[in-house]
Parts: C-alpha cells; sequence; structure tokens
C-alpha cells in the first residue's frame, strides 16, 4: 500500500516538474519576436483556471491536490472569482472562496476587494472561516497587496463547508494579509516570470509568520489558452528569528478565457 | 515611493533586531526542530515527581518568557522568595513549569542562572523557545536543561513538553507526541510548549507558523483527552477552551512577572489554576 502511494507520489511529482521545468525551456527556446494578443472589448469576460498541485509538508507529509477557479468581469471595474480545491490525499474539498472586486478605481492601479474564504480540514474536524477585505495596487511590474484577514477558527464537524458561518466560532483572530509580487522584464511577451512574497494563496490565508517564497512561470498559448507552473517555498519561523524548513508547494495549470 | 518602502522596511527591520538582541542569523536558517529531536533522543530521561502516599492535592507553578539575560536571574530568584513564603502558608508547590524563552539570546550563563535560581527547591520542566536557540543556543541549552520533548510523571498526572522553537513540529516529533498521547495510561494529561496557538490580538505578530499544524494538534489533544495545553511566546495571557481542552497561553514573566499556579486534585481528576503576579 505504502509502496503504491509512493509510486503515485512520484508520478504527481515528475509530472509537476515536467511541466514546470518546460516553460524554462520554452523560454530559451522561443523566439524574441513579440505576439500581442488582442484585447477583448467585451463588456463580460469570463475565465477558467484548471490546476493540480503537490505539496510536501515537514510534519503533515505529502499531499496533491486539484483546484479550479472561475472568473467573471464586467466591464474593467467588476469583478467575481469564485474557487474550489480538492486535497486528493484526504479525498475532501479543502478551500472553497468567493471573492468580490471593484477594480481600477477612477482607472488608477488601485483595486478593492472582499473575499469569503472557507479552509476545511474535516480530517481534523476543523475549519478556518475568512473574511478578508483588502487593497490591491497593480502596476506594470509590481503588484502589492495588504488586507487584514478576520478568521473564524471552527473545530467541530457541523458545517464544515459553511464559509459564511462567523457566530460561535472558539477562536477568533485579526491577521495580516499581504502579498508582494514583481515581474521581471522579458524577451517574449508571451512569456511571465514572476517572483512573490506572501502569506496567502487562493486557497489559503495564513498567518502572519507564514510567508513563502513564489517563483511564478506562464506562457501564453494563443489569445485565449495560458499554461502555468507556481513553485513556492515555505519557511518557518523566520519572523522569531528561528527559520527553517516547512514545505514546498508545486502548482501547474491553464487558464482559459471562455 | 518606492524609495520610502524601502527606507521603511531598513529601519523597521533594524529597530527589530537592536531591540530585542536577537541572532539576525535565525531570519535565514537556525538550528533545525529535527536535529534537536535527534539529539533529545540520545539524552537522559527527565525524572518523575515524587508524591507522598497519601498526597492527594498538590500544585505547581508554570511561568513563560522569563528572557534571562546577562546571567542577572533577580526575577526568578524574588519568585523563589515569594514562593518560600506561600510554602510556609501552606501550600504544596512541587515543581515549576518554564514554557519556553528561558534566556533572552541562548547564554550558558543565563541558563545556568535560571536553574540556580529555582533549584533546588523547586525542581524546573522546561521548554525550548526560539530566544533560546540564538548563537548557537540548543548547545548550551542541552547541556544545562536537558531535552527539548519529553514526559514525566506526578502521581497519576502526564506531562508532556514538546518542542515548537521554529514554530513548527516536524514529521518525527508529531510521530512521537501521537504515540506517547494515544498509548498513555493516565486520566489527566498536561502538555506544554512555546509557540502560542492562536493570536491574542491583532498586534501580535508572532504565532505558531501553520494553521494546519494548529488544526491537527488541537483535533490530537481533543481526541486524546489533555485537559491543559501551557504556550507562551506572545508574551499576552488568554484561556481559550476547544473541546474541552484548555489553551492557556501564560502572560510574560520578564516584564509583567505574571505566573499560575495550577491545582491538581487527584481524587476529583481536577485541574484549576489561579493567575499570580510577583
Amino acid at each position: 500500500m505504502n509502496l503504491l502511494k509512493e509510486i503515485k507520489n512520484k508520478i504527481i511529482r515528475m509530472f509537476l516538474n515536467f511541466i514546470f521545468f518546460s516553460f524554462f525551456i520554452t523560454y530559451f527556446a522561443s523566439p524574441a519576436s513579440a505576439e500581442t494578443a488582442p484585447i477583448s472589448t467585451s463588456e463580460l469576460n469570463q475565465r477558467l483556471d484548471l490546476s493540480t498541485g503537490y505539496e510536501d509538508h515537514r510534519t503533515l507529509g505529502e499531499r496533491w491536490e486539484l483546484r479550479g477557479i472561475y472568473q467573471l468581469d464586467y466591464n474593467t471595474h467588476y469583478r467575481l472569482q469564485t474557487g474550489l480545491s480538492y486535497n486528493g490525499e484526504t479525498g475532501y474539498l479543502n478551500g472553497i472562496y468567493v471573492e468580490l472586486g471593484y477594480e481600477k478605481i477612477k482607472d488608477s492601479d488601485y483595486s478593492v476587494r472582499l473575499k469569503f474564504l472557507g479552509n476545511q480540514n474535516a480530517q481534523w474536524d476543523n475549519t478556518y472561516n475568512s473574511i478578508i477585505p483588502y487593497l490591491s495596487w497593480e502596476a506594470s511590474d509590481y503588484v502589492v497587496e495588504l488586507g487584514l484577514n478576520y478568521r473564524y477558527s471552527f473545530f467541530c464537524e457541523d458545517d464544515l463547508w459553511n464559509i459564511f458561518k462567523y457566530s460561535n466560532a472558539d477562536v477568533s483572530e485579526v491577521i495580516l494579509y499581504y502579498r508582494l509580487a514583481w515581474s521581471f522584464p522579458t524577451q517574449d511577451d508571451r512569456y511571465g516570470l514572476t517572483i512573490e512574497f506572501k502569506n496567502n494563496h487562493q486557497f489559503y490565508a495564513g498567518n502572519l509568520g507564514a510567508y513563502a517564497l513564489f517563483i511564478n512561470n506562464s506562457y501564453q498559448l494563443n489569445d485565449r489558452i495560458k499554461i502555468y507552473g507556481n513553485l513556492g517555498y515555505w519557511q518557518t519561523g523566520s519572523i522569531a528569528l528561528s527559520a527553517t524548513y516547512l514545505k514546498t508547494t508545486l502548482h501547474a495549470g491553464m487558464e482559459v478565457k471562455l | 515611493m518606492k524609495r520610502l518602502l524601502q527606507i521603511t522596511l531598513i529601519v523597521l527591520s533594524a529597530f527589530y533586531l537592536v531591540s530585542c538582541n536577537a541572532d539576525p542569523k535565525g531570519l535565514v536558517s537556525s538550528s533545525d526542530v529535527d536535529k534537536r529531536f535527534r539529539d533529545s533522543l540520545t539524552m537522559a530521561e527527565e525524572g518523575d515527581v515524587s508524591l507522598g502516599v497519601d498526597e492527594d492535592e498538590f500544585s505547581f507553578i508554570v511561568v513563560a518568557d522569563t528572557h534571562v539575560y546577562h546571567g542577572d536571574a533577580s526575577h526568578l530568584t524574588a519568585l523563589k522568595d515569594r514562593l518560600n513564603q506561600d510554602k510556609a502558608n501552606g501550600a504544596n508547590d512541587k515543581f515549576l513549569i518554564a514554557c519556553g524563552d528561558i534566556s533572552q539570546c541562548g547564554k550558558v550563563e543565563d541558563f545556568q542562572a535560571f536553574k540556580d535560581a529555582l533549584e533546588p527547591e523547586y525542581p524546573v520542566y522546561t521548554a525550548i523557545g526560539n530566544h533560546d536557540l540564538y548563537f548557537d543556543g540548543w548547545h548550551n541549552y542541552r547541556e544545562i536543561l536537558g531535552k527539548s520533548c519529553y514526559t514525566f510523571k506526578a502521581g497519576e498526572v502526564l506531562f508532556v513538553s514538546f518542542d515548537s522553537a521554529n514554530g513548527a513540529l516536524g514529521r518525527k516529533q508529531k510521530n512521537w507526541l501521537e504515540g506517547v498521547l494515544k498509548n498513555k495510561a493516565e486520566s489527566l494529561v498536561v502538555v506544554f510548549t512555546h509557540f502560542e496557538f492562536f493570536s491574542p490580538n491583532p498586534t501580535t505578530i508572532q504565532q505558531y507558523t501553520d494553521i494546519e499544524e494548529v488544526a491537527y494538534l488541537v483535533n490530537l489533544f481533543g481526541k486524546t483527552g489533555v485537559d491543559y495545553v501551557f504556550m507562551g511566546h506572545s508574551h499576552d495571557y488568554y484561556d481559550k477552551n476547544i473541546n474541552g481542552t484548555h489553551y492557556v497561553n501564560v502572560s510574560d514573566f520578564v516584564n509583567k512577572r505574571e505566573y499560575l499556579r495550577v491545582k491538581v486534585k487527584l481524587s476529583d481528576g481536577q485541574i484549576s489554576y489561579e493567575r499570580k503576579r510577583l
């Protein structure tokens, strides 16, 4: 049984590694000519993002995930995003969120967003529900996001998947929510390389000291499809000056304009 | 704007590092929990606390974040004097538990001063904290205070100390902790460690790193009937009762001079505590 599990994990790891590193190869092999994707003039835009991921956690072990995100944009100002994440190791959904955004306030670089996030750990009868209002400042080569994570922790099996449940929480906390990202200038506009420093991702909003370094790669295949791979290196204890390794995450997927 | 952000970050980092006489190397690399666990396996077991044959009630003291610095443990000597007075008035304090950050920066003189201030009258049982790791502090800690994770007994009460000085458990220690709690024979269980599981207020910038590990631990403690978990680190008091387990974050002793006297009544299977200030 353990051998089968190990083989399965190795195959997943090899697959994800293949996708991830193929971006580098594609990038260096591709000609330097720019090909710009046509910009949609439609008022209503929809996007679907499907990905698979692998995580190696020093305490909790390995797991693989499937993720799906749907985004709806109305003109340049209104945005709705929602997503589901499935934990392949436990067989449970482990992340659900709905996010509403008012984008490019007065046509500036600033946006405000409100996120409702549920992190379900059904194997431990636990759910973390969060309301996260945050401000996003997005320029051509960098992104800064800052907000507050109002987190409500429940340690019982009732209502695990109700992400709008906040009353009678066992613990209520307020945690800083942040993300800093910087995009490297590349020879080819189709290729994107970004470095991020953050304590969250779409399906997770961590403690203040739970920050990670991400390297994100993407490649625009055509005007509708983009493929990507993200590598995350997570530490523990650094904020208390006792840093050591926590986990590695690897995700690869594709984004499709509908 | 970029320049302003850079300057702010540099000033804040410098202030942080200078203000707590900390080890800046720890920002990127520190002693690892797995190594400390391996080292602890090779070290002598902690001794149990002996109780009298007819002794049904006893108490023990819990402190956190004593931050002994430059070998000065006068605040702990004052605590011992107070405990001696209480003993003369009928208190039955058997030992003292310290929930980490014994020292300010992991120096031999600080660990020794801590131990000398309290022993032999009050045997000390400690959990290792992040400050105890600074400047290769684990080497000094293990020489003077011993293991980073262990168990001991006092009557029918099992005490478990685990190492959270990196803000994480590590797989080996997780398996050990699970084994200890699932195979215990004692009806009362007290766990103590350094990093607190929850943030008492929005200004708290440090807590146990991964919320998934916290979910795992809370579930384990609830399922195995742990009665109390004592923690420190954020220097702020709270007590949260989750599924029958009390998660008590102890205020710091270095500034607030706060400690807990925990009373155990074996025949009733009751544990309670009172907050005290020097």
